[in-house]
């Protein structure tokens, strides 16, 4: 009895105390991908799960893939728009992730379902809107009966993955030399949601108020690519994209200096975890 | 471009907003980077100055009575010093709104002004483009009118991106077509009809010596006197950006925009022989060019020369020598059609580019030099001039076969049907000659029409199938394309290096690791730095050989140095974790190479020890044996081994079955020390490509019956690692051993000089019963046994 009544009140001492809850904690031990990662991941991951492969390539390629081989020859005028740093005669750091379409397609016989997220490089000087060093996710579905339509279902999926499930794509006619038709892919803005102006009442500073934002090129793969590639454009079709990883990973997290993903600051790399 | 959508109204008639007509362009594939809002305008009239006097209260002052139309007449002072009696000019009138400012009934100096004569800035033009003082009008002009109706002068400007493929649209023509065609709308094209051509005017000669002149069309004019222009034209090149100049110059200006075909004129009595010849500059040819440059020329250069010398750089610029003037009475007109490409490069060569050049450069079609010629004839006319007749030299003109077209092809593409009709009408819009080809059946019933499609001269960027569908899809609109999923294909392809990178990273996020991601280039400092710290850089480093800066002359050769920058920045007391996958570049003797590498890095304070303890270490190491079992199943040895970057006592090989999977380190105390870091730092360095498989971890049942633990003090000498200890005491106690560990190792006063002190903790156990204490003590003693013969350890009493 003595004992019992002696462990109740051990009990009823215990309950009586209470701690400060709202004291804080010691920072936990806490790692976290790159946002351009995890960017890159998402949009990946829903490629993945839809049947396509996802390859990586040598940020160091030859002109013949970065250029000649998607229907850019020299003196080309679309040239002038992927000024490349040489790194040798012929070899330069690739200006977009394309000529992963020329490795996929020399690789791989059609059908062929590839995401190729990477590095490229133009010379351009840093500032806020601009890094000579990006990432892009370039996507290429070739297979006979393949069309534009497609495309659109495709990347209007990948951007309710990432941004949302109001999202829609927009296609607008453009030119690259690589793809005919060629469309830019525009999609609902996310910051507005379209409207162009946020909750208050001020334009929305991510679309400047036109609410949508440019994602990048796509179109259906040019037939002078594909017969190149070792494909017969008779009797396959097949469309190509290539999108900024910088810009949609911005707009997600609201960042407007693109300088912020290079900077790598701790403090910066732990609130986007 | 600028497009000023007054001019546009020349051509097409549009009842759209600004927005509207943005939007619509933007829709075709050419997107309006910017809206430049003109001043709204109103209540200015085109005004005749019947009489000019003196005020008679100042000086400065003059009264004009004004005609603005029938039975109107205003009295309106004005202090600008331009008016004389006769003069058509801009009249703002009572209640008028200008530029910035509202016009209403005022007293200058006892005289009741009923309005005022316009300046050009006050109507929103370009001060220093037009008349100083009032706008001077030309006569003719229907006075009364309203002024801002007259000349569209509320019309915005639209600055408009032209793709390059697009050469035919970079001008107002192109881009009034293209709405034509997508609003189903007439195209009036310019007038180029002019009543007589003087056949005896045709004494200029020229000749074509360089196959890059593929077509030169010259026409001679006499008569014209350089003037000013009539303003519906300067102030339709004035919106779209181009200073008027006189009317000769503004009439090649106004053609070009017009049409997208450069012109040049020249003052024919100038030229030597009367003769123009195309052909490559001679080696240290030099001209003066109208921008008053003396350019040095050598054969990459096409030039158009007289007998003499040249005249102007071909498709760039004109020269100095033959420039039109006010003496000017003969005139010779050029329009001609250049290669592309040798423009681009003589532009890039002289760093000079000109409108003519960004047109000249995309590869003019050649039809377009006689219809550009013959527009610039009606305009001259207009100016007075008798012209000769034009005189086309060159290739002739190719005529292009039709394209082969079906409905199905359409559908094929784009996932959408088009009608045979909507693909006609689309098609003829652009100005596509279409013509059905023979109805096949396909798939049985449905027919499937087919077409022969010949495009018009000024789209040589429409060769194939592919192309006439991009066409189609503009003008029925990219937005009729559905969003649908597409069949999935199963693939083969395996996504290794892609599995591989995520595993890592998953791996070390898990562990506390943050990502960072720095830039490949970097500039010459970085290996001066290491080579400073007595560091030899593994291999050549591979150089930009067209830097934009001196900060990106070099590839990165290694992960490390921006890691270390952050190690130098980072000052806080709490531990730092960073990784990186990312490649690095090595020179060749032949090429570069690029290996794909994952480097994590901790960085934290230094803790108070003895110098053969590195607790940092130890904890890395840990992290390190972490991240190569989560990416491979299987746990990794250590092993001494030496890195360029790393610590020569302080750097591990971390093997998996013999091979080795990261090497991992303190960071050089000479790197430490030129990167002026205070913590420790300890860095981890794997090759992507050489990350071990992974491997599925294998179940071993845990054994029901107690263990018992046991620690062993142990005299060694100090060049014994603790590896070599565990092994020992696995030797000695096979089966029995369920754990072995090396957990504290001690040098000091109480240990016997040249040797060191470690504690090992054993645990044995059986699997199939329990171990009596006494058999603990054999094992033991086995073990012993075996610490003493395999690495001379003696029982610390
Ligand atoms: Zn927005």
């Amino acid at each position: 009895m003595q004992a019992e009544r002696l462990a109740q009140r051990a009990v009823e001492a215990q309950l009586a105390v209470a701690i400060d809850v709202t004291f804080p904690a010691p920072p936990p031990r806490a790692g976290s991908l790159h946002p351009l990662r995890r960017t890159l991941e998402d949009a990946c991951g829903y490629f993945e799960r839809r049947g396509f492969a996802v390859l990586l390539g040598p940020e160091i390629e030859t002109e013949y893939n970065s250029f000649d081989g998607l229907n850019i020859p020299a003196d080309h005028p679309a040239r002038e728009g992927l000024d490349s740093m040489y790194v040798g005669p012929g070899l330069l750091l690739r200006p977009h992730t394309s000529p992963m379409q020329i490795r996929a397609m020399r690789a791989n016989p059609p059908p062929l379902a590839v995401v190729t997220p990477g590095k490229a490089y133009r010379r351009d000087a840093v500032d806020a809107r601009h890094s000579y060093m990006f990432h892009q996710i370039e996507g290429l579905l070739v297979a006979p009966g393949i069309h534009m339509g497609h495309l659109k279902g495709m990347l209007t999926g990948m951007c309710r993955e990432l941004f949302g499930a109001n999202q829609s794509v927009r296609f607008r006619p453009s030119f690259f030399p690589f793809t005919e038709p060629s469309a830019e892919v525009d999609t609902t803005c996310p910051g507005c949601a379209g409207r162009g102006v946020r909750d208050n009442a001020q334009t929305c500073r991510t679309c400047g108020g036109s609410g949508w934002i440019e994602l990048g090129g796509s179109g259906m793969v040019h037939p002078n690519v594909l017969r190149d590639a070792g494909y017969d454009p008779e009797h396959v079709t097949g469309w190509a994209f290539g999108v900024g990883i910088e810009r949609i990973a911005m707009v997600r997290h609201d960042i407007d200096d693109i300088r912020v993903f290079f900077e790598n600051d701790p403090v910066v790399l732990a609130q986007l975890a | 471009m600028k497009l000023p959508i007054a001019w546009l109204r020349d051509y097409v008639d549009l009842a759209l907003s600004t927005d509207e007509i943005a939007e619509r362009l933007a829709v075709l594939g050419f997107p309006v980077e910017e809206i430049v809002r003109r001043p709204k305008l109103s209540g200015v009239k085109i005004g005749r100055l019947e009489s000019v006097a003196k005020h008679p209260n100042a000086d400065r002052l003059l009264v004009c009575q004004v005609d603005v139309g029938p039975g109107e007449r205003l009295t309106i002072a004005t202090g600008a010093d331009n008016v004389a009696e006769g003069q058509i000019v801009p009249v703002a009138t009572i209640g008028a709104e200008l530029a910035g400012l509202s016009i209403g009934p005022r007293s200058m100096r006892g005289i009741a002004s009923q309005g005022m004569l316009c300046s050009p800035d006050e109507l929103g033009l370009e001060p220093g483009w037009f008349d100083d003082g009032i706008l001077q009008l030309e006569q003719g002009l229907p006075v009364g009118a309203d002024f801002v109706e007259t000349f569209h002068l509320n019309d915005d400007v639209l600055d408009v991106e032209i793709t390059s493929n697009r050469v035919d649209a970079m001008c107002v023509l192109g881009i009034a077509r293209e709405l034509a065609a997508s609003l189903g709308l007439v195209l009036r094209e310019p007038d180029s009809s002019i009543p007589a051509i003087d056949e005896a005017l045709c004494d200029a000669r020229v000749t074509i010596e360089s196959p890059d002149c593929k077509r030169f069309v010259a026409q001679r004019f006499s008569g014209a006197r350089v003037a000013t222009a009539p303003f519906w034209m300067r102030v339709r090149l004035a919106l779209a950006g181009q200073r008027p100049i006189d009317n000769l110059v503004d009439i090649s200006n106004f053609v070009m925009l017009e049409t997208a075909q450069p012109l040049h004129l020249y003052d024919f009595e100038k030229l030597a022989g009367g003769h123009l010849i195309a052909r490559d500059a001679r080696e240290g040819e030099v001209l003066r060019t109208l921008d008053g440059e003396e350019r040095i020329l050598d054969p990459r250069f096409l030039v158009i020369a007289d007998e003499r010398e040249p005249q102007g750089i071909a498709g760039l610029k004109g020269g100095v020598a033959s420039e039109v003037s006010s003496q000017t009475r003969e005139l010779l007109l050029e329009s001609a059609t250049f290669t592309g490409a040798r423009i681009r490069r003589m532009s890039v060569a002289l760093g000079l580019r000109t409108e003519a050049s960004t047109r000249h450069e995309k590869g003019l079609p050649p039809a377009l030099a006689v219809v550009a010629a013959a527009r610039a004839a009606k305009l001259l006319h207009e100016q007075g001039a008798r012209a000769g007749p034009a005189v086309a030299t060159g290739e002739p003109l190719e005529s292009r076969a039709p394209i082969g077209l079906g409905e199905a092809d359409v559908r094929a593409l784009l996932g959408v049907d088009v009608s045979a009709a909507a693909i006609e009408r689309a098609l003829q819009g652009l100005g596509f000659e279409v013509r059905r080809a023979n109805e096949q059946a396909a798939s049985g019933q449905q027919t499937s029409r087919s077409f022969a499609v010949t495009p018009p001269y000024w789209r040589g960027d429409v060769r194939i199938r592919e192309d006439l569908v991009e066409e189609i899809a503009r003008i029925v609109g990219y937005d009729t394309i559905p969003a649908e999923p597409p069949p999935v294909f199963p693939q083969h392809i395996a996504s290794t290096a892609y599995d591989d990178e995520r595993r890592t990273a998953q791996a070390l996020l898990t562990l506390g690791y943050r990502e960072a991601v720095n830039f490949s280039l970097q500039p010459a400092s970085v290996a001066e730095v290491y080579a400073s710290a007595g560091i030899a850089p593994r291999a050549r480093p591979v150089e930009v050989r067209n830097p934009l800066s001196e900060d990106q002359r070099y590839l990165r050769f290694s992960l490390v140095p921006a890691m270390l920058a952050w190690a130098a920045r980072y000052e806080s007391a709490e531990a730092l974790r960073l990784f990186e996958i990312g490649h690095v570049f090595e020179q060749g003797s032949e090429q570069p190479f690029e290996t794909a590498m994952c480097a994590w890095m901790l960085v934290r304070p230094r803790p108070d020890e003895p110098p053969f303890r590195d607790s940092g270490f130890l904890e890395f190491k840990g992290d390190s044996l972490a991240v190569l079992r989560v990416v491979s199943g299987r746990d990794a040895q250590a092993c001494s081994a030496t890195h360029p970057e790393l610590h020569p006592g302080k750097t591990a090989s971390l093997l998996l079955d013999g091979v080795d999977a990261a090497t991992i380190g303190a960071v050089d105390p000479r790197l430490i020390a030129a990167y002026g870091i205070r913590n420790a730092v300890y860095v981890a360095l794997a090759r992507m490509n050489d990350l071990p498989s992974y491997h599925m971890p294998r179940y071993t049942a845990p054994s029901k019956y107690p263990a018992i633990a046991r620690d062993l003090a142990l005299i060694v000498a100090p060049e014994i690692p603790a590896m070599d200890v565990e092994h020992a005491v696995r030797a000695g106690a096979e089966g029995v051993l369920a754990a072995v560990r090396v957990f504290d190792e001690y040098r000091g006063p109480q240990i016997e000089d040249g040797k060191k002190s470690v504690a090992v903790r054993v645990v044995l156990q059986r699997a199939d019963r329990t171990l009596t204490d006494a058999e603990a003590d054999t094992h033991v003693a086995a073990i012993l046994e075996s610490l003493r013969e395999r690495v001379g350890a003696a029982i610390r009493r």
